[in-house]
């Protein structure tokens, strides 16, 4: 999964993106995880187990779990993973692109 | 004469027998308890599978290594524990051994015959909770009907709670040809936040998580504008994700395990 991450993270670092992370490990773990695996995008600490206040709302029941929203903020897929996150971040972002023309 | 002496003998014999069967408490207790242990011994034999097969495959030094072990499904221990519970009928251990099946096989035709035998003999059984809770990851076409069975059968609060929510969790996903059911997965959700906050459900009551079901079929859809998320990173750093407007958004639920 980070690995992947890093390169999509990488890949679109100069267009309107961004992977925001909800994170359930306590917190001395995601301070060691973040400067381990290098991560460089914002991680939401959702109170150091699977039963934090977000995950709770969202009803996350499986990690990870993957939402892709739109430049306005719209729920478009959920849990692409690899390839196909790939291909629908792109195909978001050149939706946007149409549509800014 | 001998004759009658005869049926006498087997008289006497046949009322010994009859003797024998009401006086034979003891007896029984311990053919009964025979059978659990069998059960325990069963599941004695697959957890230590299970734990010898971690321990090689950490000790494996290489990839090729690793692949020559063989995982021990719980399926293949599973025509045992249907034998014993069939030899066992009306034995505590055979309910045991069928909610083993359950609750560890995903598939194979012990699985469907044990599903079956639970439904006719134990559906009044509380352990029943534990098996509708795990036919929520199993297919709609073996699910379903299951569970609309179980929930005309079942007595106990603790099932019915599991049952209802297994049941919305099953139509609420696709099954092979797409379909969702949707509209009555919400009305089963709302009947479970309505009635079995004493029910215990992951973390917390199973009527939290049926409202985290309802939150999610009303505001987590395909085409549904995100709720909000507000909160802090991991130096205390408040921030939203509605920050993020105006770019294309990867959520990522996670956690380093």
């Amino acid at each position: 999964m980070y690995p992947h991450e890093r390169s999509l993270v990488q890949r679109l670092k100069d267009k309107p993106f961004a992977l925001v992370g909800v994170n359930s490990d306590p917190k001395s773990k995601l301070k060691q995880v973040l400067k381990k695996e290098n991560m460089t995008w914002r991680s939401f600490w959702d109170g150091g187990d699977t039963s934090g206040p977000i995950a709770t709302k969202w009803n996350v029941l499986g990690w990870p779990t993957i939402y892709v929203l739109d430049h306005k903020g719209v729920i478009r897929f959920r849990d692409a993973r690899e390839k196909a996150l790939d291909q629908a971040v792109d195909s978001l972002l050149k939706e946007m692109g149409e549509a800014g023309q | 004469m001998k004759r009658i002496l005869l049926s006498l003998l087997l008289l006497t014999g046949a009322a010994g027998g009859l003797a024998a069967q009401t006086d034979d408490a003891p007896k029984k207790k311990e053919k009964a308890g025979a059978a659990s242990e069998r059960y325990e011994a069963l599941v004695k034999e697959f957890e230590t599978a299970r734990a010898d097969y971690f321990k090689a495959s950490s000790k494996a030094k290489s990839d090729a290594e690793r692949e020559k072990l063989r995982y021990p499904q719980a399926e293949t221990y599973a025509a045992r524990f249907l034998t014993l519970a069939r030899e066992n009928p009306s034995d505590s251990a055979a309910l045991d051994a069928l909610v083993w099946i359950a609750t560890n096989c995903r598939n194979g035709d012990e699985r469907q015959t044990t599903l079956e035998l639970l439904l006719k003999d134990h559906a009044k059984s509380p352990q029943m909770a534990k098996v509708a809770q795990s036919l929520i990851y199993s297919e709609r076409a073996t699910a379903e009907p299951w569970l609309r069975s179980l929930l005309k059968e079942a007595t106990e609060h603790e099932v019915k709670g599991w049952a209802t929510y297994a049941l919305g969790r099953v139509l609420r996903a696709e099954d092979r040809s797409g379909k969702r059911g949707i509209d009555e997965a919400e009305k089963l959700f709302e009947e479970v936040a309505a009635n079995y906050d004493d029910v215990k459900g992951y973390s917390k009551s199973l009527a939290v998580v049926a409202k985290g079901e309802l939150f999610e079929l009303r505001n987590l859809g395909i085409g549904q504008t995100a709720p909000d998320i507000e909160g802090q990173d991991v130096d205390g750093k408040k921030f939203k994700l509605s920050d993020y407007r105006g770019k294309v958004v990867v959520i990522d639920f996670w956690g380093d395990w």
